[in-house]
């Protein structure tokens, strides 16, 4: 962690629409489900594969939603980090 | 089991293919979506950026991926579908010429018999012996054809067998998962260092997708296993340049990655960060829940809805604490690195933060709370625990160090709000020994060469005491109590605390809460500063013109107002110097 702030260049509505796609994205991620079989095969070798299958998409696409919620609230938190820096330094120099 | 060729729908098949496509749109959709957050990202500069690059390209990669696997899983579905309808539509054909057979033969044998019958009789004509020779004769065809269906019967039962088969296979192939089926099991006969090789070489959205014997059988790896494994993935690194397979570890399995002793503090910050801020996503998602359910809560079931919420309400606030600790100010420690060492998902969350870089830090000290900590005080612990670095960087030998605020343990709750009696008894701080002593030896595992030093307060000490005394290898070079609660009257005097040096500090406290937790424990414990006990005292009195700690907290001055009430590591206090002073020597 630590970021330095020295080589930091970034302004804030950046971030707010880095925020903003990726929060979009996370809830396509998230609302995208894998449909079930309903007993559609008729057949329980290829249903106990399919639902294997199933398994693995709904955690890989899980991984998909977990990361962009991550990154939409790494993009807030640096501007958090930001804001919190400047309130800071205007403190300092305020003498507070 | 024998396959029956009427089984299944293939409509429903053909739909479930379709369902699938559907799912491939919103993929599709959601990594175009963050392919464009990393292109509006453009003009963000720094070392946020870099890692922030890192992780944002996985995605739409991993996307594609899994797009390519739902493409082979369509392929499956849409051929298996094709099979089924056309065995069906054979199937049909076959049991409807297999009814005009069986109806053949039942009308073949009624006139055969007949005909037997005239051929048989006294006035018989040559025309009955032919009729019933003709009728023999067409008995002999219809059981032929008889026996020809159920041939192509019993060979569509193999083909549908043949599909069914074919099916199972397609949808547990490589290509549709990314992983072959039978890996798990191979993955748990595999030695260390082939089980190891193989984890690193899986794509994170696969990573992810492993059972939990993937995990388990990490977790379980020696420190020193893990540290060559990792190492050789990429070198040590750092938050912005580490390799492509750590990331992937990093994000797919961040709960055990973040706790593995042998990974390098850094990634366990990242990894840390990520399964801290999932957590607080899940608490926002049941504290919602739960305000829903209240309100739809009848008279009955209000005061279980109400409690409900205010535990996942108390859970969300731990939670967001915890994660507060990367951004919230401190004094006098600027530019400092800030590491998630460790977080545990559980109930209650467990975690511990620290304020430096434990990969490097020459000094490192463990500060162990007491009776009613949860992460809700991660930051004012980390606020102490500034004060004590900050103190430590007036000398020349305190220029690298950290500190960790380790709440790494189920604290006892607070006796004098709750009425819970835990904190006389031992058994929350035997488990909390455990717990610490785990992670002081894997700290000591990865930086053999640092000094280690143990700060404890109030039931802390008490816990600390107990992991030092059973565990004499951690190395420990000063243990520091402040406001002990006790030491375990097992633990006989300071020589049977396994650190170079033992301190003390015992304040004259208001309300004496120290003191009734020494006294009224059972088993007994002992006051640490009684001077046959062996450790050297710190004067928590007023020393030299500073301020006298009055309260049991650590932690209650922050602008060290002389006529306010001073904790154990409120500035200008002696036993924040000496503190800082034990931990340096």
């Amino acid at each position: 962690m630590g970021e330095t702030m020295a080589d930091l260049r970034v302004s804030y509505a950046t971030l707010d629409g880095v925020h903003d796609a990726l929060d979009a994205a996370q809830e396509l991620f998230a609302n995208a489900s894998v449909p079930t079989d309903a007993g559609a095969f008729g057949a329980d070798e290829v249903a106990d594969a399919f639902t294997v299958f199933r398994t693995s998409q709904e955690r890989s696409t899980g991984w998909l939603a977990d990361t962009s919620r991550t990154l939409a609230q790494y993009a807030h938190d640096t501007k958090s980090l930001v804001q919190d820096a400047d309130a800071e330094l205007a403190g300092k120099v305020g003498g507070k | 089991m024998t396959a029956d060729p009427f089984a299944g729908d293939p409509g429903a098949v053909a739909k479930l293919s379709s369902g699938l496509a559907d799912h491939q749109d919103d993929l599709s959709a959601g990594a175009h979506g963050v392919a464009r957050a990393a292109e509006d990202a453009d003009d963000w500069r720094g070392a946020s950026k870099d890692r922030f690059s890192v992780t944002v390209g996985t995605v739409p990669r991993a996307a594609r991926r899994i797009i390519g696997r739902l493409d082979a899983a369509i392929d499956v579905l849409d051929t298996y579908a094709d099979d089924v309808r056309a065995i069906q539509d054979e199937a049909e054909r076959i049991r409807a010429a297999q009814l005009t057979n069986a109806m053949e033969v039942a009308a073949n044998t009624v006139s055969l018999s007949a005909a037997v019958g005239a051929a048989a009789g006294k006035d018989a004509t040559e025309t009955d012996g032919r009729q019933a020779r003709r009728l023999r004769s067409d008995a002999d065809d219809v059981a032929a054809t008889a026996s020809r269906l159920q041939a192509e019967w019993d060979a569509l039962v193999e083909r549908r067998a043949a599909a069914d088969r074919a099916a199972s296979a397609g949808l547990s192939d490589t290509e549709v998962l990314g992983w072959a089926p039978s890996y798990s099991g191979t993955l748990g006969r595999m030695s260390d260092a082939d089980f190891l090789a193989a984890v690193a070489a899986m794509p994170p959205e696969v990573l992810a997708a492993q059972d939990r014997s993937v995990a388990d059988r990490l977790a379980g790896l020696p420190p020193e296993t893990v540290q060559a494994w990792w190492d050789g993935l990429g070198g040590r690194g750092s938050g912005g340049v580490h390799s492509a397979a750590q990331d992937a570890l990093i994000t797919a399995l961040p709960a055990v990655i973040g706790n593995l002793d042998g990974v390098p503090y850094w990634a366990r910050d990242q990894a840390n960060r990520l399964s801290a801020q999932r957590a607080s996503a899940r608490a926002q998602d049941d504290v919602d829940a739960a305000r829903k359910a209240l309100r739809a809560a009848g008279p009955s079931a209000r005061r279980a809805a109400q409690q409900e919420l205010d535990d996942a309400a108390e859970r969300l606030a731990a939670l967001d604490n915890f994660i507060a600790a990367s951004r919230t100010t401190l004094r006098d420690v600027d530019g400092m690195a800030r590491q998630f060492v460790s977080f545990i998902d559980g109930q209650p969350p467990l975690g511990a933060v620290s304020i430096g870089d434990l990969d490097t830090a020459v000094n490192v000290s463990y500060l162990v709370p007491g009776m009613g900590t949860t992460l809700e005080d991660t930051t004012v612990l980390m606020k102490a625990g500034s004060n004590v670095i900050a103190t430590q960087q007036l000398s020349e030998g305190g220029r690298d160090t950290a500190m960790v605020t380790w709440i790494g343990y189920d604290a006892p709750r607070n006796a004098l709000t709750t009425g819970d009696l835990g904190v006389f008894g031992l058994a929350d701080a035997a488990a909390g020994a455990d717990r610490l002593a785990a992670d002081l030896g894997g700290f000591r595992a990865t930086r053999p060469d640092a000094k280690l030093n143990v700060v404890a307060h109030s039931y802390g000490s008490t816990t600390a005491s107990i992991t030092l005394h059973e565990h004499a290898d951690l190395g420990v070079g000063s243990f520091v109590t402040l406001g002990s609660a006790g030491i375990p009257g097992h633990i006989p005097n300071a020589g049977a605390i396994h650190a170079e040096r033992m301190y003390a500090a015992q304040a004259e406290e208001r309300f004496n809460v120290a003191h009734i937790g020494q006294v009224l424990s059972y088993p007994e414990r002992i006051d640490p500063t009684f001077k046959p006990f062996g450790a050297t005292e710190i004067d928590a009195s007023h020393v030299n013109g500073s301020s006298a700690v009055n309260v049991h907290d650590l932690y209650v001055n922050p602008n060290g107002a002389d006529d306010a009430d001073h904790g154990y590591l409120d500035l200008d206090t002696n036993t924040l110097i000496e503190t800082a002073k034990a931990t340096l020597r």
